[in-house]
This record gives C-alpha cells, structure tokens and sequence, in this order.
C-alpha cells in the first residue's frame, strides 16, 4: 500500500526524465539510423457541386475542396481583438467607434488624406480572407531518405538530420486554381453575369487574383542533401 | 500517517508540471532567442529538362481566368527549362550532372528558420528610458543573413565561404487568349550567372491594428543578369548587365511592411504597404543609418563587341582588333550604374486586373 502511493507520487518525475531532449552524446549513439519515404499524394477536386435553387445565380462553391485560407486577426495594444462591431466594413475600438489610421498606437501617427466620399479619415477595413484554393492534382517521388548522422559540420562531429532529396519529384497537373480575397473563408466562384440575367456583365464572386499549375518533373540530378540541426546561441 | 505523507509529498511535486505548461513572458522569451533551426544544402541543383529525358517540368502563372471551362483561353506566363547550378557546371548533352551540385550554406552560416528574436524601435517610450516597443519576432535568414556590405567590403572570400557561385536561367513564354493561330509564344530568357546571397533576412512578428508585419534584407552579388530576347540565345538579342551588386533594406520594426486587403473598383485585392517613414524617425535614424545600394559595373547592349558601341581606340591600339577599342557602358574602371543611399519613404504595392 505504502508502496504503491510512493511510485504514484514518484511518476511525475520519472515521467518529467522521459521527456527531456537528447544530448548530444545520446543523439550519436543512434546515428547511421534513418527512413526511405516513397509517395503518390493525390489532391481531389470537386467543383461540381451546386447548392441548388436557393442560389438563384447558379454560383458553385468549393467548399468541397481542399484549400488553405489566411485572416488577419486584429487587436488592439492590450491584445483585445477588434472587430467591425456595427458591420460597416471598417473595424471599431473595443465597443466604441470606428479605429481610424491616426488612432493607431504603433509610433507612426499616420494621417492620410481623406480617401472616402464622407471625408474624415482612412479607416481600418475589417480583415479579409486571403484563400488559396481548390488545390488538384497530384506529387509523386521515390527515395526521400532520411538518416541521423553525427559527423555533420566543420569538425565533423555534429549531430543533424540528414535529408537526401530524390532524383525526379514528378507533378501531375498540381494546380493552386486561384488565390482569391473573400469575406468568409470560402472561395464563392467568380463570373460575370451572362447577357440576360438581370445584372448583365456584372461581377459576382470573390476576385481571383492568381492561379498557378505545375506539370512534368523537377530533376535533382546532383544527389541533392540538405542538414537539417539545431542552431544555438 | 506515512502514506498520507506521501500523499502530501506527490500532490506538493504536481504543480511543478503547472509552472512548466505557462506560456514565457516576453523577458522569459528574450532568453531562449537563438535557438532555431538551421539547414545546410550540399550539392543542391534543380532542372526542369535534362537531355535523354523526355518529360519536362513547367509552371505555368494564370493572371486572368475567363471564368469558362475552356482553361486554354486564360491568359498565363509559362516558366520552363528552369536550371539552377553550381556556376561552374556547363550545362550539356553529355555532361555529367551528378556533377552539378553547389553548396548552399555552412554550420557558422546555415539556412536559420524559426529563430525567435526581439525587434525593438529606435525611438523612445515617453520616459525616455526604453524602446518605445519591443516585439517578438520570427526569424528566418539565409546563410550570412546578419552580414552588411562593410562586412563583405572587409572580406570579400566571406561570399565564397557562405555559399558557392550559382547558375539560375529560365525561359518565359505566354499565352493571350485572344491571339490567332499559335497561342504560345516565346517573350524572353532570365538568366543570373555566378550569383551569391548575402544579408539576405526576414523577421515576422504581430503588431496591433495592423496584424501581421515584417522587415526584411535583401543582399545579393552576381556576375551577370541576362534578359534574353532571342529563344536560340543569339547575342544581339540579350541585355546583359554585369557586375551586379544590390542590398536593399526592407522595412525595419519602426517602419514594416504590412499585408492587408484593399478595394479598388468594387473587387478586392491584396495589399502591401511599407509604412511611412515620419520625420520624428528619419531624424532618430541620423546620417550613419544603412541605407540600400545598386551598382552594375557594365552593361552590354546586345553584342558587348558591336561596332556601334566603340567610343575610341586605344592608345596604340590595333584598329583591326576589337580588344582594342573602348566600348560604351563598359568602362575600365568604376560602375556604369551606381545608386547610393537608397531608402524607401512609403511603398504600397496593390494588384490588379491585367
């Protein structure tokens, strides 16, 4: 009984040894020991998908995909988040007025000219998404090796990991389709209303500022290695 | 009694592990700035097209999207036959590219990621007893990223030490929708020769009302830049210039450059702005601030031995041999091109619709 209740109050500790790094000395000691990845990635793409009736324009979203998307989150000098409280499209104070670019406590006391018809300030536009989206396609590569070495460096007695690169990393048709700004973290596809529709011609959608697509292979002839270490003071 | 002792004893040790889960106060994160991670690259070279390869890679840049399914009707930049070397290496049917390898970076001077450090203001807090703020900043630099141009000046093998002379060349074409017949059509060839980075660094951090902020350095020396216009590489068609040497500070933590959106006729684009330099702070910064340069030491005009371009013979000189002569843009000394003191006032860069 006794004993139980010691090693029960001992674990915190002997957990806390677990967790500590490896030395140096220990990281050599497992040195020579490393992994061979080989992989086919694929990124799937449905931009099929409707939303039916309720969206009257026919618009698609890509919701369905795969996509990464980026807002910056604003806050104020005692880290208090500001937000477009009364839903102008520019950011307030916490629970006050609109922040205007002079009233940025930074060291700067920017004033700009009035860049608005109702005069004043510039304001602080509420953040938007900044979205890389409907990633398709796919990567492959054979032979990414990954080994621990212990005679990296100028005295060849540093502990790295190794990483030497493969050959051929093939693409097929990985295509980034666009690098949209929206209000929300959804791509709402961009257009032009078609000659007919009530709003002809006009733009509906988040703008699309950038698409990118990588096809073929990227050699790396030169068995290519990178060291990859911890860097101290 | 002693177990409930023990008992007293564990319960006393748990919140140790309380103390080690809180997050480091700033001073506390000053301690372990430093530490990051580092990468060093050996015989790193990259191509797109290798001779006896069928297959080749190419990226292709979409800058306006017609909004059809029909993707052959976007506008894009094609970058292909995309080569980077070690600057030595010629590029071959019957080289041998195992051989093509550089070496990017040392132990002293690695590729740094992940560096936590401390950005601070030149001006004072209103005491006048401290920085007026002090951030915590991401770091990440490339091998030498802390080196200014007086330290190059100093020692000049430090470049060969950071890293060995490059080879980066790539050949651009496009395609515009609206173009009859053949839609793909060479525009020009990029090619930077013997290049070697220097100063080369980027700090991250947030700031309020603004978010996400950063300053950054760019150094780099190469031999030459070539702007090809000719696809089979003939000489009249390229714009060389040689001897290229740019620093360029980006932003520091009192004037950074920020990333934010911005609407321009009704649609959204990004935005990047270098804040406003204001007078309180170029005063602060004094004449002995390091500022950014441009120096190209020749340029060539197609040809660098074209007749056009002769200005004289030399004293002495032979008249049949074009050594012999002076040509435009390429003197004996001293640069063609120099920009000295170069700093940014406000800078805002927004994208548009092409």
């Amino acid at each position: 009984m006794k004993k139980s209740i010691l090693f029960l109050a001992l674990s915190p500790l002997v957990s806390h040894a677990d967790l500590a790094p490896l030395d140096e000395d220990a990281m050599q000691s497992i040195s020579g020991k490393g992994i061979e990845i080989d992989a086919r990635i694929d990124f799937a793409q449905d931009t099929t998908y409707g939303y039916g009736d309720d969206w009257s324009n026919n618009l698609t979203s890509s919701r369905d995909d795969n996509w990464i998307s980026y807002r910056r989150i604003l806050v104020d000098t005692n880290g208090t988040e500001l937000i477009d409280s009364d839903g102008d499209g520019y950011i307030n104070v916490d629970g006050g007025a609109n922040v205007l670019k002079k009233d940025a406590h930074n060291g700067y006391n920017v004033t700009y000219k009035d860049e608005r018809e109702d005069g004043g300030d510039y304001l602080i536009r509420k953040p938007y998404y900044v979205i890389l989206g409907e990633i398709s396609g796919g990567i492959s590569f054979d032979g990414l090796q990954l080994d621990l070495v212990s005679d990296f460096g100028t005295n060849n007695n540093k502990a790295a990991l190794k990483w030497t690169m493969p050959d051929k990393i093939e693409f097929h048709d990985f295509t980034i389709d666009g690098l949209y700004i929206s209000e929300d973290e959804y791509i709402d596809k961009p257009g032009y209303h078609p000659d007919g529709h009530v709003d002809a011609g006009q733009f509906y959608g988040d703008n699309k500022i950038l698409g990118a697509r990588l096809d073929g292979p990227i050699y790396m002839p030169s068995a290519t290695s990178a060291y990859v270490f911890i860097t101290s003071d | 009694m002693k177990a409930a002792y023990a008992a007293i004893v564990s319960l006393a040790l748990l919140p140790q592990w309380g103390y080690s889960l809180e997050s480091l106060n700033e001073s506390q994160m000053s301690d372990v700035t430093g530490a990051g991670v580092g990468v060093v690259f050996e015989d790193f070279s990259l191509f797109t097209k290798l001779p006896n390869h069928q297959e080749q890679g190419e990226l292709t840049l979409i800058l306006d999207d017609k909004f059809t399914d029909d993707k052959s009707d976007d506008d894009a930049f094609i970058f292909s036959d995309i080569r980077v070397h070690r600057s030595d290496f010629v590029y071959s049917d019957t080289a041998d590219f195992s051989t093509a390898g550089g070496r990017f970076g040392t132990e002293e001077y690695p590729f740094k990621i992940g560096d936590l450090v401390q950005v601070s203001s030149i001006l004072d807090n209103q005491a006048g007893d401290a920085p007026k703020f002090t951030y915590t900043a991401m770091h990440m630099e490339f091998p030498g990223g802390s080196l200014t141009p007086a330290d190059i000046a100093a020692d000049p093998s430090l470049l060969d030490t950071l890293s060995d002379p490059f080879d980066l060349s790539l050949r651009i074409d496009s395609v515009i929708g609206s173009r009859i017949g053949d839609k793909r059509r060479f525009d020009f060839s990029l090619a930077l020769k013997g290049f070697q980075l220097y100063g080369f660094q980027q700090d991250i951090w947030s700031m309020p009302y603004y978010g996400l902020a950063m300053s950054s350095t760019i150094g780099l020396v190469a031999d030459s830049l070539v702007i090809g216009g000719d696809p089979n590489g003939v000489l009249s068609g390229n714009l060389s210039l040689n001897g290229v040497d740019i620093y360029l500070p980006l932003g520091t933590p009192d004037q950074p450059l920020v990333i934010g959106t911005a609407e321009v006729n009704g649609k959204e684009q990004v935005q990047f702005e270098m804040l406003p330099l204001t007078k309180e702070l170029a005063l602060k910064r004094g004449p002995d601030y390091q500022k950014g340069h441009l120096y190209i030491k020749s340029v060539d005009f197609g040809d660098p031995r074209d007749e056009e371009l002769r200005t004289a013979l030399k004293t002495g000189g032979d008249p049949s041999n074009p050594e012999d002569y002076y040509y435009a843009f390429q003197p004996e000394v001293g640069n063609t091109i120099e920009l000295h003191g170069i700093e940014i006032q406000h800078l805002r860069i927004t994208t548009q619709d092409i």
